[in-house]
């Protein structure tokens, strides 16, 4: 019996594959799983393991690593993701290890196909995809699909190996090694971050196409079953899925995710007319608008990010609002020849539905969107240094007279490490409100980060607290708001939106709860906008269940993990991160690079305060077991944690 | 080669599941829920119902499932006795996978399944599964109860 037959939650086997050499070779999950669990654990380990510093995102010797987790491809609400990580070439000014994640049905898929995961190194010679099909693994030729957008190559190996089978691919930007090139899959998702398109690209990697009839074991089906069904009706804010719900000739809820079941507001497009490539799904409708003013202008501009495989979340929070920025000053007026439209809020407080009015002719607002996404793509024009991200664009456009506004729009730019346009955290509010004191929360997760932190570990604290209080338009009081905020994080202060630096540990205890938990859900794998499970419309007293994440993993795997285990091993995935960090020299002083960005003042004119916050710093790397001078993990901490080595 | 069998009377179904494709989200919780009920795995490929989503065509998504016709063709083909059979407490049209010998000729015969997810082979027991309306179980059809729109209802035949 095979190895993967006895094991529940997890398919047993990570598939290696060297294009330099075309060998592959097997890797067994459990050698990580009951450390680092999956996905972001996972491929953290290895990266640990494997990727020294001196590995450029562009080298043959960097990695690609496509991970699952043990609930992905179940029924586990929102489980259906994989997480990607690498030397990530859009960390500013230096390209470091990373992370990304993307939605779908691809992950499920590799997993019923044997897999837990893929990891890639070298460089094909020339253009290739991978087709996996149930264990049997095969390196093609992509010469035929090299150039193609990403719609076309997903038809064209469609049509090739049949309509079930699930691809990720890069279109023209990951070929030209455009440094916000995305990954994509289906019409609608993407892992954004990071660039990883661009290092598949360097890979000579167009595709990964999967195919598997095999499933995924749980250990205690009923339980398991009961467990995923426990969460009910209940969206991810205080609202049960509305009994009809949207929908209409062009308006479609489609999950993001196979086996979503707390659908956020994700509605998509269908058959628009009008539009080019209309009869398709795309464009979320959450944090992620684009200001055409007109639903067609905006399904034609996301339509085609999807297809070039352009980060739009770069694009449109960052790019476009420079650009208008530094058209202001007068260092730039067209982009080759189609003027930059007016936008009549500065950047970061850039609210994208209101700006753009409807206009015919060259200054549409739709052209020029479209016209920058194909220079980006196809790195024509300017395009070809707009592709390198925001910052390195400034750096290179108007002698450099565009660069004093990027400190503005990404925390810790130019000089600590991040290099990722901001998100919400109280300087920016399409998607989510955020108020002080809550946005201390945000500025310590930056503060350590590699990358943007909302997308997987802000959103459960800063979307929970700003949706349930009935100040804020939700359901319950403050005392059981506070309640629960005893019941989770030990101290009401952690919710109280009266306590900020004062105590100092108020905003750090959730911060490190956030960040450890962040860790699981990305390695479990489950959808932040699901899990933690904090609040409830279905109780008395208004919480639900942290637990819920430990009992879906015991009783999927059969390995039983309290929720405490559970949170340990976040703990853990979170110090290697640190490590990886630290090997690359990242220190304290580094993390306080993110503090001009907070000294600006938030929607209600409130900014950081300098002196409280390095207080609250103190305490964070106190409580973290890190040396609060230098921002290090202790060799106690790391012993504590079983990463010794 | 055995003589067709005289053509079976079959019970009319007492219930039947329905799907609305407008509310369909394409989540797949129904593929799952299925397998994890009849299989103790979580595989689409074992599950008696499948979503197909239209994302390059634009349209609802497509969900292939047995709608336990009144006139069976699944069960007029059948050439084993007691293999087909007819659940008497929710009127599903059954297979016994103790008794099935795997020939497929109800799949074959199944107006539904062009695409072969309404009655399929079981790869590892060699015998044909369909929908069986989860009669075993007290909560009524497990993709009905894990549908978290809507989309597909557990409904008394008229």
């Amino acid at each position: 019996m095979r190895k993967r037959d006895r094991l529940c939650g997890w398919v047993g086997e990570i598939l290696r594959i060297n294009l330099d050499t075309g060998k592959t070779s097997i890797a067994r999950t459990l050698e990580y799983g009951k450390r680092f669990i999956g996905g972001r654990g996972i491929n953290a380990r290895i990266a640990w393991e494997e990727l020294s510093p001196d590995v450029g995102a562009f080298d043959s010797r960097n990695m690609l690593m496509f991970m699952t987790g043990p609930l992905t491809g179940t029924l586990a609400s929102g489980s259906g993701r994989i997480e990607i990580g690498g030397i990530a070439p859009a960390r500013y000014p230096v390209p470091r290890y990373s992370r990304s994640s993307i939605g779908g049905r691809w992950g499920p898929e590799l997993k019923y196909a044997g897999y837990d995961g893929i990891v890639v190194q070298g460089k094909a010679e020339k253009p290739v995809y991978l087709w996996i099909n149930d264990g049997h693994v095969e390196i093609r030729s992509a010469k035929d699909l090299w150039g193609l957008d990403t719609f076309s190559t997903i038809k064209w190996l469609m049509n090739e190996h049949g309509s079930e089978v699930k691809v990720l691919c890069i279109g023209p930007a990951g070929e030209r090694l455009v440094r916000i090139a995305t990954i994509q899959s289906d019409t609608k998702n993407a892992a954004g971050q990071g660039g990883f398109g661009a290092v598949m690209g360097s890979k000579n990697l167009k595709a990964i196409v999967v195919r598997g009839t095999g499933g995924v074991r749980i250990a205690s089906p009923e339980k398991f079953m009961k467990a995923c069904l426990s969460v009910g009706n209940e969206m991810c804010w205080p609202q049960e899925i509305p009994v009809k719900p949207p929908t209409g000739p062009h308006i479609h809820i489609q999950a993001c995710t196979t086996a979503c079941r707390a659908h956020c507001v994700a509605r998509y497009r269908k058959k628009l007319p009008g539009v080019t490539d209309g009869a398709l799904n795309s464009g979320l409708d959450l944090c992620n608008q684009i200001p055409t003013g007109t639903m067609e202008g905006e399904f034609e501009v996301k339509t085609a990010f999807q297809k070039y495989g352009v980060n739009t979340w770069e694009v449109a929070y960052s790019i476009v609002p420079w650009l208008e920025l530094c058209r202001k000053e007068g260092l730039i007026a067209d982009i080759d020849g189609v003027p930059i439209p007016e936008i009549d809020c500065p950047a970061p407080f850039w609210k994208p539905t209101t700006h753009f009015k409807p206009t015919e002719g060259p200054e549409a607002p739709p052209l020029f969107w479209l016209t920058v996404v194909r220079k980006i793509a196809y790195r024509e024009g300017i395009g070809d240094v707009l592709s390198e991200g925001t910052c390195r664009a400034a750096d290179e456009l108007f002698q450099g007279n565009g660069r004093h506004f990027i400190s503005r729009m990404y925390p810790g730019a130019p000089d600590c490490p991040i290099g990722y346009i901001a998100h919400t955290g109280g300087r920016w509010d399409t998607g989510n409100t955020c108020r002080f004191p809550y946005w201390l929360v945000t500025a310590l997760l930056w503060a350590i980060d590699t990358r943007d932190p909302v997308s997987d570990s802000a959103h459960h604290y800063l979307s929970n607290i700003h949706s349930w209080p009935k100040e804020y338009g939700g359901r319950l009081s403050w005392d059981k708001v506070l309640a629960i905020s005893r019941r989770i994080y030990g101290t009401e202060d952690a919710f109280d939106p009266n306590v900020s630096y004062d105590p100092p540990e108020s905003k750090a205890i959730p911060a490190i709860w956030h960040g450890n938990r962040g860790c699981i859900l990305s390695s479990l794998l489950l959808c932040d906008w699901n899990f933690p499970r904090i609040f409830s419309i279905q109780t008395e007293d208004g919480y639900w269940d942290t637990s819920l994440e430990s009992k879906l993993f015991s009783t999927a795997t059969g390995i039983d993990m309290s929720e405490s285990d559970l949170d340990r091993a976040g703990e853990r995935i979170f110090n290697l991160e640190r490590m990886i960090e630290v090997r690359y020299g990242r220190s304290r002083e580094d993390d306080e690079k993110v503090i001009p960005y907070f000294e600006q003042p938030d929607k209600d004119g409130i900014k950081l305060d300098r002196g409280g916050f390095m207080k609250v710093m103190d305490e964070y790397y106190r409580l973290r077991g890190w040396d609060v001078e230098t921002g290090r993990p202790t060799t106690g901490k790391l012993g504590e944690l079983g990463l010794e080595n | 080669m055995p003589s067709s069998p005289p053509k079976k009377q079959a019970m009319k179904p007492k219930f039947r599941i329905t799907f609305d494709g407008a509310i369909c989200s394409g989540c797949r919780c129904c593929e799952l829920a299925c397998s994890l009920f009849h299989e103790g795995q979580c595989n689409p490929f074992l599950a008696r119902i499948h979503v197909t989503p239209k994302v390059f065509e634009g349209e609802n998504n497509e969900v292939t499932f047995c709608r336990q016709c009144p006139d069976p063709a699944c069960l007029h083909a059948c050439p084993v006795e007691g293999a087909l059979i007819v659940d008497e407490r929710t009127g599903a049209r059954i297979i016994d996978q103790s008794v099935c010998v795997g020939c497929g000729k109800c799949a074959d015969a199944c107006p539904l399944n062009t695409g072969g997810w309404v009655i399929r082979l079981h790869s590892e027991k060699k015998v044909y599964i369909k929908c069986d309306l989860c009669r075993e179980r007290d909560e009524g059809p497990a993709c009905v109860e894990a549908c978290p729109w809507g989309a597909l209802k557990y409904e008394k035949t008229r």
